[in-house]
């Protein structure tokens, strides 16, 4: 009994360790997921994706940076353009917890789809925050690059102005265009790996 | 003098009327404040004027509204620092900018730098000496994100204008100081880094003050990803060099420019911060001998970031402090303060002569009080030490003394109505100073505020003694002293100044009613003690309390009608009553210890067992410890815990109740108050839902006195 309660104690001891979680590792395995696409209800597994790139945004609709990469039109020019031929799906993630800031129903996330125009292959709802604690997303948008073996390739900010200004978007350096324009190309990318900026994702 | 000019066109002219007066110019600055934002930012300078060929000191001031934060320079996991875009006039340059010293801000996985209240940022403007105009124009475009749980980006035009003059008087010195304690102080020493199996190694020679007693330490990087924010460290020392050890982010050591960050920490009750640059040196020598003293680390401080004052945040003088004042609370108790008035009012009826000797009275009762303090907490440590698993309060988990008191009481009660008096040392505690009985009264007198002090905790003083009780011996002691010292104080500046003896009342017939009166608070703890009993025992024990109770009343009035043999006869009568009570109550406690106390269906009793259970599962758990003793315990449980809201929020949140009995002794609940840094109850206690991982994150200690209020705010970040 006294064991057991040590060990108890000692298991809330080393709890706050994991707060702080370990990210995933660039040129490693992505962390897997299996999720249900809320736009069409269907499973989606990363497993599955198996020669496509995967593009992951994390996303927060009342987020003043997630704003600026969607009222400029930004955000969703780049999932329309790297959508267009089939080999790049992306994946949009809501990790908010329920009764937290920014979370959202299957049918309010398919409406704020409608209503920015926004095209993303896929979407999932993580209010649990299992996916976002698995790849230590930080901040909306925090985005990841998954090339067609399931390696993580990129990982950080969307792009290198981290002003919440709108007109910061026209001239930034977009460092998920330029990962995944790599992956196309057989290059090397230059920039694995960079610091997310935004606002908190509120697992 | 004026310090805001709302519109800047009036700026120039009254500058010119300043000139001419030649008024000790202040600083006159234009602040375009926007009234919806949520941080207030203003520029403010050190002197009151720009002297060409000299600099002064400039800050950016952030005031922050209340449950708002703004980030550092390194924002941590999310966020965005404050950015500043400079319009000077040509020739002005600025030296480095100092930010305050960062808070760690926490959220489920995200852990950000930043402030709340109040943050300055700090530079040096040098004034070119060839600057020619009537006045200096410094203009920022300040631009921040804060943040609550939502994040807002705001921006503000700040401006500051000082008339350009060949001397300069300071200004604002209050808050520049107050800037400068808040801000890091560099490091002088040989500081390097290195890594090893995903763990970064620091190494500070010498250690920067206060090292060796650190405590909730953090390393706050100016560059991300060297370290995962937030993370414990672990500190450690050897011949005055210091290693700090923590976990490694993913980001390539390579990448990392830059190794400077704030290293933070408590020592000896000040917060200290030190700014230092690290250096690589990839061939240091990570020693790993046992000569080094773990100085802080994870595992041996889980609640770090713990809200409520954790013996850790608690130092030495502090809770001497905290034991006196409690000690003077106690002598309002509804038990003490009858036998106090009763003794203070003895000075109305001192002779001349007497009175000479007050102030020895006064000395006798104190040593009496710390004597028996003294004795009391040496036996709580020599209980300790021998293994016994027993806190503060564990004297009324023994319904024996328990019932003992009780009929202290009770018979107390009946002096001051008058049946009897008492002139036996133990008892003379009403009677006028009699140098005949020399001092053993006051000193007696001492001993019995102490017994009936005991069972009435302040609430404050539990954070005292729960420090107190973890501490070495020399420590505990000392902590007691402090307490016993505060219950003997006024009584003992009542006997050392004479003055406040002429202030008393004079004496009259006044003061029998006022003694009777006094019998009616001993009578209603009569009452607490005999609920307490029935907890404990249940109807036997209290019933043979009340008899034992009456056979000592019995006694004593038998006692003022006869003497001799009669009285020996009723005397070995009620001795034998007396033990038969005691030895009913005695068998009631053990009888009763086998029941399952009474309680309610949908909460569940404590046992470690049952807590992790209760952890391993997907709800929020709430612990409340608790004992029928405990007055605070039974005050928050009327007001707090049978709330109607706050019982249908533990129902909505599906919040695991467990409660843990603590009116008899049981050695899990002392445990388990203890790994908190109690050594009483009440104890509340909420465990978060668990995240993804399974991790609850830190246990949240609620205050110890309960309101609605507070229970549902926890529940709510608990969720």
């Amino acid at each position: 009994m006294l064991k057991s309660f040590l060990f108890a104690v000692a298991v809330l001891a080393l709890a706050p360790l994991s707060n702080a979680q370990a990210a995933p590792l660039t040129g490693e395995m992505a962390p897997a997921i299996t999720a249900t696409d809320s736009i069409t209800g269907e499973p989606f597994s990363l497993a599955d994706q198996k020669g496509k790139i995967v593009v992951l945004e994390w996303t927060n609709n009342g987020c003043p940076f997630v704003r600026k990469h969607y009222d400029t039109n930004n955000m969703q020019t780049l999932q329309k353009n790297m959508t267009a031929d089939g080999d790049v799906v992306w994946v949009s993630i809501v990790s908010s917890a329920e009764g937290k800031q920014g979370y959202v129903s299957a049918e309010e996330s398919n409406a704020i789809i409608a209503e920015e125009g926004a095209q993303p292959t896929v979407k999932i709802l993580d209010p649990e925050g299992t996916i976002g604690q698995a790849y230590a997303a930080k901040t909306t948008p925090h985005m990841f690059v998954i090339d067609a073996e399931g390696v993580l390739r990129y990982q950080g900010a969307i792009d290198d102005d981290s002003s919440p200004r709108q007109s910061a978007v026209e001239g930034a350096n977009n460092y998920v265009v330029a990962a995944v324009e790599a992956l196309k190309n057989g290059t090397d990318i230059t920039v694995a790996e960079t610091q997310p900026y935004g606002c908190g994702v509120k697992y | 003098m004026i310090s805001h000019i709302t519109s800047k066109s009036f700026v120039p002219l009254i500058l010119i009327l300043f000139a001419i007066l030649i008024f000790p110019v202040g600083k006159a600055s234009a602040q375009e404040a926007n009234p919806v934002n949520h941080v207030q930012a203003k520029l403010l300078a050190s002197r009151d004027a720009a002297v060409p060929g000299q600099s002064f000191d400039l800050m950016i001031a952030q005031d922050i509204d209340a449950d708002w934060h703004t980030y550092w320079k390194n924002p941590g996991d999310s966020g965005i620092p404050l950015s500043y875009e400079w319009d000077v006039p040509e020739g002005i340059t600025f030296g480095e900018y100092i930010w305050s010293t960062p808070k760690t801000i926490r959220y489920e996985g995200v852990v950000d730098f930043g402030y709340s209240n109040n943050a300055y940022i700090t530079t040096t403007v040098t004034v070119p000496q060839d600057f020619e105009g009537d006045t200096l124009t410094l203009t920022a475009d300040l631009n921040w994100l804060v943040c609550q749980e939502i994040c807002i980006p705001e921006n503000q035009q700040v401006r500051l204008t000082l008339p350009v003059q060949a001397q300069s008087e300071p200004a604002n010195e209050a808050l520049f100081d107050k800037a400068a304690s808040m801000e890091p102080v560099p490091y002088q020493g040989n500081a390097t880094f290195t890594e090893e199996n995903s763990t970064l190694y620091l190494k500070l020679a010498p250690t920067p003050a206060g090292f060796n007693a650190a405590q909730n330490a953090r390393f706050i990087p100016e560059e991300w990803g060297i370290i995962r924010n937030g993370a414990f460290l672990t500190l450690s020392e050897n011949e005055g060099v210091g290693l700090i050890e923590i976990p490694r982010d993913t980001r390539a050591l390579e990448e990392i420019a830059n190794y400077r960050g704030v290293l933070k920490y408590e020592a000896n009750g000040q917060t200290v911060a030190t700014d230092v640059t690290f250096v690589a040196d990839p061939a240091m020598e990570i020693a790993s001998d046992n000569t080094i003293a773990l100085v802080d680390g994870a595992p041996e401080s889980p609640q770090l970031d713990a809200p409520q004052s954790a013996p850790a945040n608690f130092t030495f003088i502090q809770a001497m402090l905290y034991a006196l004042i409690g000690g003077l609370i106690l002598n309002l108790m509804p038990c003490v303060f009858p036998i106090l008035s009763m003794k203070a009012l003895s000075f109305t009826k001192l002779s001349a002569k007497e009175r000479k000797e007050a102030a020895k009275h006064g000395i006798f009762y104190t040593l009496g009080v710390i004597a028996s303090m003294v004795a009391f907490s040496g036996l709580l440590i020599a209980l300790k030490s021998a293994g016994a698993q027993i806190g503060w309060g564990f004297q009324m988990q023994n319904p024996l003394l328990v019932s003992v008191l009780f009929c202290l009481f009770f018979v107390i009660g009946l002096n001051f109505l008058g049946m009897f008096d008492v002139n036996t040392s133990l008892g003379n505690f009403t009677n006028r100073f009699s140098t005949r009985n020399g001092f053993t009264n006051d000193f007696m007198t001492g001993v019995l505020v102490v017994l009936v002090a005991t069972p009435c905790t302040a609430p404050f003083m539990a954070a005292a003694l729960g420090y107190a009780l973890v501490q070495p011996a020399i420590v505990t002691l000392s902590v007691f002293v402090a307490l016993g010292f505060g219950l003997a104080l006024p009584f003992l500046l009542l006997a050392l100044v004479p003055a406040l003896q002429r202030h008393m009342p004079k004496p009259g017939h006044w003061m029998v009613v006022f003694k009777q009166l006094l019998a009616f608070p001993m009578f209603i703890a009569c009452v607490w003690l005999a609920w307490v009993l029935t907890q404990q025992t249940g109807a036997n024990g209290i019933a043979a309390a009340l008899m034992a109770a009456i056979l000592i009343s019995f006694f004593i009035f038998v006692s003022r009608l006869k003497g001799g043999l009669i009285l020996f006869i009723t005397g070995v009568i009620c001795l034998f009553g007396f033990y038969k009570s005691i030895e009913i109550i005695h068998m009631a406690d053990i009888a009763y210890q086998d029941e399952t106390p009474v309680h309610d269906a949908d909460v569940l009793l404590y046992t470690p067992e049952v807590l992790e259970e209760a952890l391993a599962g997907d709800d929020i758990v709430f612990v409340n410890m608790t004992a029928a003793w405990c007055i605070t315990c039974k005050v928050n449980e009327r007001t707090t815990i049978k709330d109607a809201d706050v019982m249908a929020a533990f129902e909505e949140n599906d919040v695991t109740y467990i409660m843990g009995d603590w009116t008899r002794f049981d050695a899990n609940i002392t445990q388990y108050l203890e790994s908190f840094g109690r050594s009483g109850v009440p104890i509340y206690v909420i465990y978060k839902k668990p995240d993804a991982n399974g991790a609850r994150g830190e246990p949240v200690l609620l205050p110890q006195i309960l309101t609605p209020d507070i229970v549902l705010n926890a529940l709510e970040n608990a969720g």
